[in-house]
This record gives C-alpha cells, structure tokens and sequence, in this order.
C-alpha cells in the first residue's frame, strides 16, 4: 500500500499541496480530480519520489520512500502531464530508447516494445516520426513508455487533456484493462468528472491544495443526497404553474430554463403525479420530464462554489 | 551511456537546417572571406625573414693583440710567431660570423645592441631570437685554433623568443654549422700543420632549402579561414546540442531516468559525446571540402594530416565539453538563454580575438595574449604550426593547455549539472 501523510509543499510563499492524507491500495484505481492549480501535478511528482516534500510522509507498505526513493521507483510507472517524447525519433525508437534507459535489452526489450506498442494501439505506426502524429497518438505513446517496465502502479497526470474523443475513448478503456486484466494499481489525475467517474473504484477532490471530499462516487454524490433536480419541458411558459409549484411543501426551488422549468425538491420525494395534476389544472402541457440525479461536477459545485472547469 | 549517445546523434543529424548549418556555412564562409581577404596574408609578398639582435661582449681588436702579445711572452720560433701573428690579424671568428649573417643570409636582419635592450625587445617581439657572443670568444678561439691550447672554447649563446620558436631555431641551426665549420677548419690546420687562415664555409643552401621545406608554402587565405571557420563553427556543434536540450523537456526525460534508477548523468555524458564526435565530423569535412575544392593544404603528407586530425580530436574534446557545460546550465536554470548567449555572443568574441576573422598578430598584445588562451585561438595556432610541418614536439604545448582547458570545462559542467530536481 502507498500511503500519505500530511504531505505539503510549499513553493515561495505558496501552498501547492496541503497536509494531504491519500492511499492507494494494491489493484485499486484512484481518482483525484481538480481544477487548474490544485496541486494534483505536484502531489503525484512528491509520491513519484521526483519532488522532495516540504513535510509530510510518504510510505510504500510501510517503509519512509522519502528516505528510500529506490524501494518504490522500480514499481512505479509515471506517466507525465507534458508529452516527454523526442519528436524527432520515431515512435518505435523513442519507446527503445527509454527501454534500454530501463536496462532491457536484446530480445527481451524488442519483445516488450512491441507489447506496449499493441497495447497502446500504435503497433502499425511505429516507424512514423512522433512530431507527424496526432496530439491523442504523442499521449498513447507517452503512456506506453510509462508501461515499459511492466511496473505494479501507474501514475498519469491527465493522460487525456486536449485530445481526440478517439484517442481518449481508447485511452480510458486501456487503463480500465490495464486495472482490472493485470491488476494494476491506477492513481488517475484529471479535471474531467466523467473520467474519473468511469473508470475510479475511489476519487480524491482537491482544491487549492486540499482534499475537499474523498470516497466511492456514491459516497460523494450522496453529500448531495437530499436534493434531486427535476427538469421539466413545457410547450409553453407559464408564470401560474410556475408559481403553484413554488407553493409545494417540498419544492425547495423553481428556477426557469430555455425549454421550461427547473425544479430542486427533496429526494425520493417523487412529486410527479402532484406536478402533472398541477399542470393540467393551469392547462400546460409537459413535453418531458427529466430527473437528474447529481453528478461528482454538483458535489464541486456544491463544496466549492466553483465549477470543475470553465 | 551509449544509448544517449546514439540518441543524441540521431536527434542532430535529423535536423537539416541545422545541418547545413553546421556543415555548409564554415565552407561557404571560409570561401568569401578567402576570396574576399585575399592578400591579407601577404601571399605574394611572403618571405621568411628574421630579425635577429646580437650581443657583442667580445671585444675582437682587443683580443687579438692580446694574443699577439702573448706571443711574444711564449718561445717560440720568430717565424711561427710571425706567421701566427699575421693570421691572428686575418682570422676573426666574430667577424666571420657576423658577416655570414648580415651579408650572406639575406632572411637575416641583424640588430646590435646591448643584453638589456636585447631583453627588451624579444619579450616584446621585436626581434625573434638573440644571438650573444660571449667575452673572450675571440681570444679563445685564437688560443684553440692556433696554439692548440687546451683552453675552454667559448661558446655561442642563442636565446629563442616564445613566440618564434621556429625562427629560433633557424638561427640555431646556422650557428651550429657555423661551429661545426671552424671546428673542421682547425682539424685541417692541425693535420695539415700548415697555419693558413682556416676557410669558414656555410652550407647556405642547405639551410635555406631546410628553411622553405619547414616553412612549406606561406599560409593562403583560404587556408587561413579554413582554420579560422573549422574552430569558430565548432562552437555551434556546442550550442546547438543545448538548444536542442532545451526544447526536448529535458526535466522530464530526467525524470525517467532517475525513475529507472540510472544515473542522471549519463544523459549529460551522452550529450557530450555526441557533441565531440559531430564537431570532429564537422572540422574534417571542411578541411577535406577546403583541400579537395580548393587545392589547399598542398601537398598532402601523412605526417601532417595525422598531426591535424590529433588536434582536431583535442579540440572536438574541448567543445564537447563546453557543449557539456551549456546543456548543464541550460538544464540547471530551465532557460535557453545561456546556449543564445553564447552561439550569439560569446562565440563571435572568441572567435574575433583567437583569429578567426584577421590573424590577430596586427591586435595590441593584451588581446594577443587573451586570444591565445581562447580554446579556439590556441587551436587556431596549433594547426598553423602543424601545417608548416613543425614537429609534433613543437605543437604539444598547445595541446596540452587544450587538454587542460577541456578536463577543467567538463569538471566545472558536472557541478553545475543538477543530478536531482532541487527545488526545496
Ligand atoms: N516549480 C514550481 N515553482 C513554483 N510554483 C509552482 C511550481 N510547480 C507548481 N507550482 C504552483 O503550485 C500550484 C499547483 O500546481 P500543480 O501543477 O500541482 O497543479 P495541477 O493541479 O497539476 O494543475 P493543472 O491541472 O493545471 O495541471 C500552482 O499554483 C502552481 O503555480
Ligand atoms: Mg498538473
């Protein structure tokens, strides 16, 4: 097990990661989603051993890695937020390259270069120069040198920003077989909810270089577990039925949207039969109804007044 | 270590631009500025000449009436006196000599004048050698020639100037057939018996057909400036190869391989290899273009082209150590400032007062000496010297401060060089 404990750092005067508490426990895949300038980048480099903290500890099954970087470096395969490829070699020779770095060598390393290559979905581009590829295909390959070593965790600081659905899409699958096929530990980075949703057993919120929130999707979205939004599409506006709503004992809001009417009532409340007799009295027509359970993006909302991304 | 090193060369010979760069611009150069500078070497006025400042502290008239003099102290017979008396009036060693050299050697420019001022004007290379004839040459001579006494010969003391070691040893060569010529003189009187006045007989062809063999042809323009570019451009072999550093996420690949547990500085080792290895590529190719297109560096011998080769590994050494160095600064403060400073700046200085553009021996001394400390301009010599077909042995002092430069450049960039992130 890897675990944190109260690990800070502090650059000048600012706090990039403060007192953070984290584990990552064998063939579990852990999510830590945050905004631009969390400190989600300077945590992972603290816990990759390439960052030293300002305090706080790090432990690998139990042993101090700040102490003892090489007992937990050989495990670790770190997948980094910039594309740290030569553009110039090819796809291939970059990936041999940072095999021979890893002391593989003759067959073995040809072997496991082309396994990651497979793996990454690249094996029949690999003699094309990395600048000619797209921006999905650099990160492919930035993760598959990450993989080289057949390590037991990875690491990836938002592997999927700023490319193709394609790319992503495969991107996602890979690491969700990569977890579940060879159990391999996943710390997963990113400022996309859906990401991390999909794919992480447990997830991290930070901000500001705090832990906000942390736990299964359904213990997060459960803070929010009192209030269910219930969107309505109307043929036409009305200001009567809007304003029956608002006498309902359990409706805590009405608000207006393009098509219709937004309402937040008390969960599992189930007011539909009580707003469609509500309707027809003020003769309005519902087109539809949608009952939107809250997502991890409310849970930020509601926990920092901020939305994930803008 | 090698794996970088491959890396390194794949990555340079995949850039084209800079390619050409490297490769073609030192020649295009090196073309106009030969061309253009024509004459500035003094192709056709060139010939070797010496100025050369004796110091008599004999006094000749002196000593042969003293000899004379003692003659007559001495029992012998008048006719042996006499005869002895009349060549004592002939044979004037210090004449003879002194005639050889302002008369006969028209490359020799002689200057008289006192030990002091002789001083004076070799260390400001005024004059290229002292000749000094010491007190009682005259008189010992007579003494050995003549009498057959064994008294100490004196003998000629030559002092070569630092900066005309060949001119010096010029000089030196004359003088010793200068001896070996009244040695051999005397022996004929000796065996003969007879006293004649002994001829003194330079082989001066000889000396002057050695002289233009060492010299080989005057230096050319376009040879000049083929050696001017070849040590300039090799500056930008270092840049480049920092530049490259810079714009190849350099931290991150570092970062990998502290992860794989190697040490990082097997990266800056591999930077600098590669940097020797295209800087030595690089200064053959433009002397093998310069005297294939251009005719020059002719005749090709074996000797001197190993000489330069030598030279030219010493010194793709030394740049791929200050390439070193730049990749460790440019790593060290995440900025490419350093490597632009210096293809942009620091390489035209250099290369301005190492004599890349003008033979800098029409510079005050002061830049003089700062350009022969330049790794560039101490190259620059060794390879004039090489090409004028001077001894190894003549040369090594040059490669040895090369040497020395290199080691100490190379040790200072793995200081500089971060083998862990720093920041606290
Ligand atoms: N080397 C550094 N020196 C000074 N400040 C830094 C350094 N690295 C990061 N920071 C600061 O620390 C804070 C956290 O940065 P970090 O890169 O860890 O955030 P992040 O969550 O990874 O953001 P992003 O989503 O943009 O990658 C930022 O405010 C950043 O400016
Ligand atoms: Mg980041």
């Amino acid at each position: 097990m890897l675990e944190t404990e109260s690990l800070r750092k502090v650059f000048k005067k600012q706090v990039a990661v403060d007192d953070v508490n984290l584990y990552l426990k064998q063939g579990e895949s852990v999510g830590l989603l945050g905004p631009n300038g969390a400190g989600k980048s300077t945590f992972i480099s603290m816990i990759a051993t390439l960052t030293k903290p300002s305090s706080g500890m790090v432990t690998w099954n139990g042993q101090d890695v700040i102490k003892n970087p090489n007992i937990i470096r050989p495990t670790l395969g770190v997948v980094p937020q910039e594309i740290a490829l030569y553009k110039e070699l090819s796809a291939y020779e970059n990936v041999k390259f940072f095999g021979r770095i890893y002391r593989l060598k003759g067959k073995e390393l040809e072997s496991r270069v082309q396994e990651v290559l497979e793996l990454v979905g690249l094996k029949d581009r690999q003699k094309e120069l990395v600048k000619n590829y797209s921006g999905g295909m650099q990160r492919r390959i930035n993760i598959a040198v990450a993989l080289l070593h057949d390590p037991e965790i990875i690491i990836m600081d938002e592997p999927t920003v700023g490319i193709d659905p394609q790319s992503r899409h495969y991107i996602l699958e890979m690491v969700k077989r990569l977890n579940e096929e060879k159990a391999m530990t996943v710390l997963y980075t990113s400022h996309y909810m859906e990401e991390v949703e999909r794919l992480c057993d447990r997830i991290y919120i930070m901000d500001h270089g705090k832990v906000i929130a942390t736990g299964t999707k359904e213990e997060l979205t459960s803070i929010l577990s009192s209030e269910e939004t219930i969107q309505l599409e109307l043929d036409q506006p009305s200001k009567p039925f809007e304003e029956a709503l608002k006498e309902q004992s359990d409706v805590l809001k009405v608000t207006e949207w393009e098509k219709g009417i937004k309402l937040i009532v008390a969960k599992n409340t189930r007011r539909l039969a009580g707003i469609f007799q509500l309707a027809e009295h003020h003769q309005v027509s519902i087109n539809s109804v949608d009952i939107q359970v809250p997502t991890l993006e409310d849970v930020f909302l509601h926990l920092t007044g901020r939305r994930l991304r803008d | 270590m090698l794996d970088f090193w491959i890396k390194d060369m794949k990555l340079l010979w995949r850039d084209r631009t800079e390619l050409l760069v490297i490769f073609l611009m030192p020649f295009i150069l090196m073309t106009i500025l030969g061309f253009a500078l024509k004459g500035i070497m003094g192709e056709e006025a060139q010939v070797f000449d010496m100025t050369v400042a004796l110091v008599e502290e004999d006094n000749q008239e002196e000593a042969a009436a003293l000899f004379v003099e003692e003659l007559e102290g001495k029992m012998l017979p008048p006719v042996a006196v006499t005869a002895m008396t009349q060549a004592a009036e002939q044979l004037r060693p210090n004449q003879i000599l002194q005639q050889i050299l302002k008369e006969d050697l028209d490359f020799v420019t002689v200057r008289e004048m006192d030990a002091s001022e002789a001083e004076k004007q070799l260390a400001a290379q005024e004059v290229e050698a002292v000749l000094i004839i010491p007190e009682n040459f005259t008189y010992n001579l007579l003494n050995h020639i003549l009498l057959d006494q064994s008294v100490e010969r004196s003998t000629l003391h030559i002092i070569k100037g630092e900066h005309a070691h060949f001119d010096g040893d010029i000089l030196q060569n004359i003088i010793e057939q200068f001896t070996q010529s009244m040695n051999l003189e005397t022996a004929i009187v000796k065996a003969t018996g007879a006293n004649e006045v002994p001829k003194v007989h330079l082989d001066i062809e000889n000396i002057a057909e050695e002289e233009t063999i060492t010299n080989r042809d005057p230096i050319t323009s376009i040879e000049y400036y083929t050696i001017g570019m070849a040590v300039m451009f090799a500056f930008f072999v270092a840049s480049t190869m920092a530049a490259k550093t810079y714009t190849e996420h350099s931290q991150l690949v570092l970062d990998r391989i502290i992860l794989s547990g190697k040490h990082p500085v097997f990266f800056l080792l591999g930077k600098f290899l590669a940097v020797i290895l295209m800087a030595f590529i690089q200064i053959l190719i433009l002397f093998g273009l310069s005297s294939l297109i251009m005719q020059s560096f002719q005749p090709f011998t074996w000797k001197i082209s190993l000489t330069v080769i030598s030279i030219t590994f010493l010194y793709a050494i030394a740049v791929g150590a200050i390439g070193s160095l730049l990749v460790a600064m440019t790593i060290r403060f995440h900025s490419n400032s350093v490597s632009g400073a210096f293809s942009g700046g620091l390489v035209s200085v250099m290369a301005l007062l190492g004599g890349s553009f003008t033979p800098i021996t029409t510079f005050p001394d002061i830049i003089q000496t700062i350009g022969s400390w330049t790794p560039n301009g101490m190259t620059l010599r060794a390879y004039m010297l090489a090409n004028q077909g001077m001894p190894l042995t003549d040369i090594l002092p040059y490669m040895y401060r090369l040497l020395i430069i290199a080691v100490i450049i190379f040790i200072v960039s793995i200081m500089v060089f971060p083998a862990r992130r720093t920041e606290s």
